[in-house]
């Protein structure tokens, strides 16, 4: 790539705005958690906290009764099922939408498309309410088929709890796979198919070698992307559970993911003397997963922030 | 729109550079600032001038019963200015603030919090304003106790309060009212079965404070003074099965919105409540209220004993005038004021010429939560309670989802609170 | 390059003539088991489009129809699938009763000024790692890769008291400060990438005939990169109007709850006791609608400003 010859003060000017800013919004906060990650710092002893080394990491890490690992684990879990599911939603959605035989596209289109649109927040709080229990719309319509005693226990149960926030997940995100899937099959050429079948390929087999080929050069970034999206989605499944239901008072919630459960040790309705210290060391842990699950993206072609940040704005 | 981000993106570009610079101008110039007021202590003469910040988790008509005793003092005062910030987690948020340089005169909360607050100097004494003595003769003992930590004073109180049964009239008569714990099951079950799809009691059950009476009924309690949690008695594993045995007829996510709209909406007949609520509930003339003093634990004999909590408010570490916060306080909590808030609210005062005035002891609801405060227990306000409320909460949700047995939910919070508490010592 | 943009554009090609549509009973059995087939397929087809309709619109259904339905309250045991009596109560309740429009407001004010502050600040710099060569520029473009992958969340305690220091706590302009950390650096990545992909002609003629760098950035480069900046005006304007956390952090609600942004407004609305479900429902489809309709108009617009920096470069 060609570049400009210009003088050394004039890339200065140029790169100090941006410098400048992210050094105070975006380096310092960083800086200043891997500081207190090192400390003891509490509510508690915040007039006299210590530089306590690699403690809390050692807790974090290696204590048996850390949190970390089952949080991590059931995060992980999360994003393995809501990704899964992405992709097969998706597909099918894209492979219906894709069929000239259908009639009426534009209308089916843009209903599955419409979760998208919406504004996520908005809808979570919405889900949040068709859940309820004893006042919800699915138990009501539910008791209107099968009788008075019918409940489905949605966000009570920890294995519904989960589910139901999957399904939510889904909801909100099967529509970014849709669209990206679909762009892909358009760049399908016609005589492909013609092809197929005149070599006598089925439809699975056509799917199978024709179509699943030539798509996934485009689902791996999405499907990086999302799975990292997932990864750290905070608001709405924070605004669905809470992270709840509680399993046990030694155990986090159900659905209490990385970042629900470091919201809730800092700013939780109940929470008492947040640690601080200890908190910023499971910030910093997850900072490195997170930057590691990146370069690794990068790597197999996510290169560019941008579509993160299309799922950002749905997260 | 293309022509609009076009014009936007290079057209008013050095208006939008302007803009920038004075931006970072106004975010950086702050930062220079910041000194932090030390607190000169002239109590002779105090200055009537400059803002007082208060903190608290006020809401809805309760707010503005208070908002008005302010701005009478405002009034009086015309160059001081009260500021009432709501807060969430007053707690945790002042003390965040508070190290900063940048916290509130006034802290407005429960006196359970003082013992955390004080020993992480978020509050400060405030000795040469108010005196002990000041404190014994203004308000009832209970209260002025609640202010008092390490021997230092600490603030002023504003009212005492405690949860009770609060029945609808047009629902039940107060000879229906149940006497006992058996009867109040009984009650619930015979209420539910004539009146399908309605409640005859209804409470937070996950909640540690609303179950706070069923635990200490049964003889049970949530922690001692020296920092030992005690979840993991017979007694506690007694009352969590009480609680439990209610779960058949109560619905299944009875948080406290959900309760609390089942009762306005006269939906139940029995709500468990304070008087935060009272106002919501009979404003309007909405539901006529009776009062009831909760029932008596069948297998003790004893009633049930809800936490009593003193309502204070303490001075910030960053007050910048102390003399003036304690004129306010002294101000907001006088006879005449606390008349006023009692009668536009129901909260008990806890001025003692105000709460023995016989016309506030005359309030039902003033009365109604007056004998119910003198059947409850103190609301711990040793730092170490603020280790068992989650604990707690997570067996009483644990239980009530049905994913632990009574026995199993406590032993773990009893493990989870002993942690909590090891790390509150350390 | 692929593209996983946005856009929904599905060619329409005409539907395959069966040229034996016309007489199936004279096919040879093959051919009628096919065409059975095709019918199934067809039928199975349109059952999955109306089970993914029902799955995508109930819960917005649900919303809208509640929103005209009477003042119900939000915990109430009779299920309502349709309106009884349409009214509009809710809406002008929610419009004279909640501070809607200072939600609307907020967010508006919050979400444009990101958007506006993630430009300004990441575009010359954007400009520069794009055209410049310099020592450090790899490895700032690798340190903005990785801070892109630092959600803000995960320094709640640090922004705390970066925004205490700066008293910018229960501002707008607090919350602006904080989102702007992750506009700027996406604004300077997709910028970046997109200047990648303008010839560099243009700016080294200007520069020979004695134009200054900025001269050059400011009147030919960019005119040119209009649309990248729109598109990344347009991403880090939404990015902040669903978020929570942070503005929950940031926030506390006054007497009334103006000062809120949205989301936090409807999260009280919805935990307020009081609050009729209607009108949380009404308050919904008023601030959705706006952002639905830009959603789909902008997607148009995704295409140029994004294409030449498609994620799978």
């Amino acid at each position: 790539m060609p570049m400009l010859r210009v003088k050394r003060r004039t890339i200065v000017a140029f790169l100090l705005p941006m410098l400048a800013m992210m050094a105070v919004i975006n380096l310092w906060p960083i800086l200043y958690t891997l500081y207190l990650s090192t400390t003891n710092y509490s509510e508690f002893t915040s007039d006299n906290y210590r530089f306590i080394g690699l403690e809390n990491y050692r807790q974090l890490l290696f204590s048996f009764d850390s949190d970390f690992f089952p949080v991590l684990w059931q995060t992980l879990l999360y994003v393995v099922v809501c990704v899964s599911c992405f992709l097969v939603v998706g597909m099918l959605t894209a492979l219906a939408l894709n069929n000239p035989r259908v009639k009426g596209l534009p209308f089916w289109r843009v209903v599955l498309l419409l979760p998208w649109a919406a504004p996520s927040g908005i809808t979570a709080l919405i889900w949040k309410f068709l859940f309820q229990y004893d006042f919800g719309p699915f138990n009501q319509i539910g008791r209107l088929l099968f009788g008075p005693q019918f409940g489905i226990p949605w966000l009570l149960n920890p294995t519904l709890a989960f589910i139901s926030v999957v399904i939510v997940n889904v909801w909100l995100s099967y529509p970014f796979f849709t669209v990206v899937i679909l762009g892909a099959l358009q760049g399908i050429p016609g005589e492909l198919r013609e092809a197929a079948r005149i070599d006598g390929a089925g439809p699975w087999q056509y799917f199978r070698h024709v179509t699943l080929p030539l798509v996934t050069p485009a689902l791996v970034p999405a499907t990086i992307l999302s799975a990292i999206t997932t990864f750290q989605m905070f608001n709405t499944v924070f605004l669905i559970t809470q992270g709840g239901p509680v399993v046990s008072a030694l155990k986090p919630g159900a659905t209490e993911f990385v970042m629900i459960y470091m919201y809730n040790r800092i700013l939780g309705a109940t929470v008492a003397n947040p640690h601080y210290g200890f908190i910023a060391a499971f910030a910093i842990t997850l900072f490195v997963i997170l930057a590691a699950l990146t370069y690794l993206g990068s790597g197999l072609g996510a290169r560019s922030p941008r579509a993160s940040s299309i799922r950002e704005a749905r997260a | 729109m293309k022509k609009i981000f076009a014009s936007r993106a290079s057209g008013s570009r050095p208006l939008l550079a302007m803009f920038l610079f004075s931006l970072m101008l106004a975010l950086l110039l702050p930062a220079c600032g910041g000194a932090e007021n030390s607190g000169s202590n002239n109590s002779s003469s105090i200055d009537f001038s400059g803002t007082i910040v208060i903190w608290h988790g006020w809401q809805g008509t309760y707010l503005q019963a208070k908002q008005a005793i302010f701005n009478e003092y405002m009034r009086l005062h015309p160059k001081v200015k009260i500021v009432l910030v709501h807060q969430d987690n007053i707690a945790s948020k002042a003390a965040t603030a508070v190290k900063a340089g940048n916290g509130p005169d006034i802290i407005a909360f429960t006196d359970d919090n003082l013992g955390s607050l004080a020993l992480g100097h978020v509050v400060v004494p405030l000795d040469q304003y108010i005196s002990q003595d000041y404190l014994n003769q203004t308000y009832t003992p209970a209260a002025a106790s609640a202010l008092v930590f390490n021997g230092h004073v600490y603030g002023v109180p504003e009212a005492v309060e405690a949860v009770t049964l609060m029945y609808n009239k047009s629902l039940i008569s107060a000879d229906q009212l149940p006497k006992t714990t058996d009867d109040l099951l009984a009650f619930e079950k015979r209420y539910e079965q004539a009146h399908p799809g309605q409640y005859g009691v209804v409470w937070p059950t996950e909640d540690a404070y609303f179950n706070a009476p069923w635990f200490y009924g049964f003889g049970a309690q949530y922690v001692t003074p020296d920092g030992k949690a005690h979840l993991d008695t017979s007694q506690a594993l007694q009352a969590m099965e009480y609680i439990a045995s209610f779960r058949p007829y109560l619905p299944k996510q009875p948080t406290y919105d959900v309760v609390s709209s089942l009762f306005a909406e006269g939906k139940a007949a029995i709500i468990i409540n304070g008087p935060w609520s009272y106002a919501d509930y009979s404003s309007g003339g909405k539901i006529n209220i009776g009062f009831a003093t909760l029932p008596i634990v069948t297998a003790t004999g004893t009633p049930a004993k809800p936490f009593v909590g003193v309502k204070s408010l303490w001075m910030a570490k960053t007050a910048k005038n102390p003399a003036l916060v304690a004129d306010l306080m002294k101000f907001y909590t006088n006879k005449a004021n606390q008349i006023t808030m009692s009668r536009a609210d129901g909260e008990i005062p806890a001025n003692s010429a105000a709460a023995d005035d016989p016309a506030i002891q005359q309030l039902p609801a003033v009365a109604g939560y007056a004998a119910q405060v003198k059947l409850g227990v103190a609301l711990p306000n040793t730092p170490y309670m603020s280790a068992l409320w989650t604990p707690v909460q997570n067996a009483l949700t644990a239980v009530w989802n049905g994913t632990q047995t009574p026995a199993k939910a406590l032993s773990d919070a009893q493990a989870a609170a002993t942690k909590g508490i090891a790390q509150i010592s350390s | 390059m692929s593209q996983q943009l946005p856009v929904v554009e599905i060619r329409r090609e005409p539907a395959p003539v069966n040229a034996a549509a016309g007489q199936p009973g004279r096919l040879p059995a093959g051919r009628r088991i096919s065409l059975l087939g095709r019918r199934l397929g067809s039928v199975a087809l349109y059952v999955f489009l109306t089970v993914m309709a029902v799955f995508a619109l109930f819960p917005l259904y649900y919303v809208v129809q509640a929103s005209f339905a009477g003042a119900q309250n939000l915990y109430t045991t009779d299920l309502h699938l349709f309106p009884a009596h349409f009214t509009l109560a809710n809406y002008v309740t929610a419009f004279t009763q909640e501070p809607l429009l200072n939600w609307i407001g907020n967010t508006l004010l919050v979400c444009g000024l990101t958007a506006l502050c993630g430009l300004i600040c990441s575009t010359s710099g954007a400009y520069a790692l794009a055209r410049f060569r310099f020592a450090g520029r790899e490895l700032t473009l690798r340190a903005l890769l990785a801070l892109q992958a630092f959600p803000g969340l995960l320094a709640l305690t640090a922004y705390y008291l970066l925004l205490n220091t700066l008293h910018l706590l229960n501002n707008l302009l607090g919350l602006v400060l904080i989102y702007s950390a992750g506009a700027v650096v996406f604004c300077c990545w997709n910028t970046k990438t997109y200047l990648d992909g303008l010839p560099v002609e243009l700016e080294q003629a200007a520069l020979l005939d004695g134009a200054t760098p900025l001269q050059a950035f400011w009147h030919i480069v960019l005119p040119l990169a209009t649309p990248a900046l729109a598109v990344a005006a347009l991403f880090t304007f939404m990015t902040g109007w669903n978020e929570f956390a942070l503005a929950n952090l940031v926030l506390n609600a006054n007497a009334n709850g103006s000062n809120l942004t949205f989301i936090l407004g409807l999260y009280s609305l919805q935990s307020d006791f009081r609050t009729p479900w209607g009108i949380f429902a009404a308050a919904s489809v008023i601030v959705s609608l706006p952002l639905m309709l830009i959603f789909f108009f902008a997607q148009r617009y995704f295409r140029s400003g994004l294409a030449q920096g498609g994620l799978a470069n």
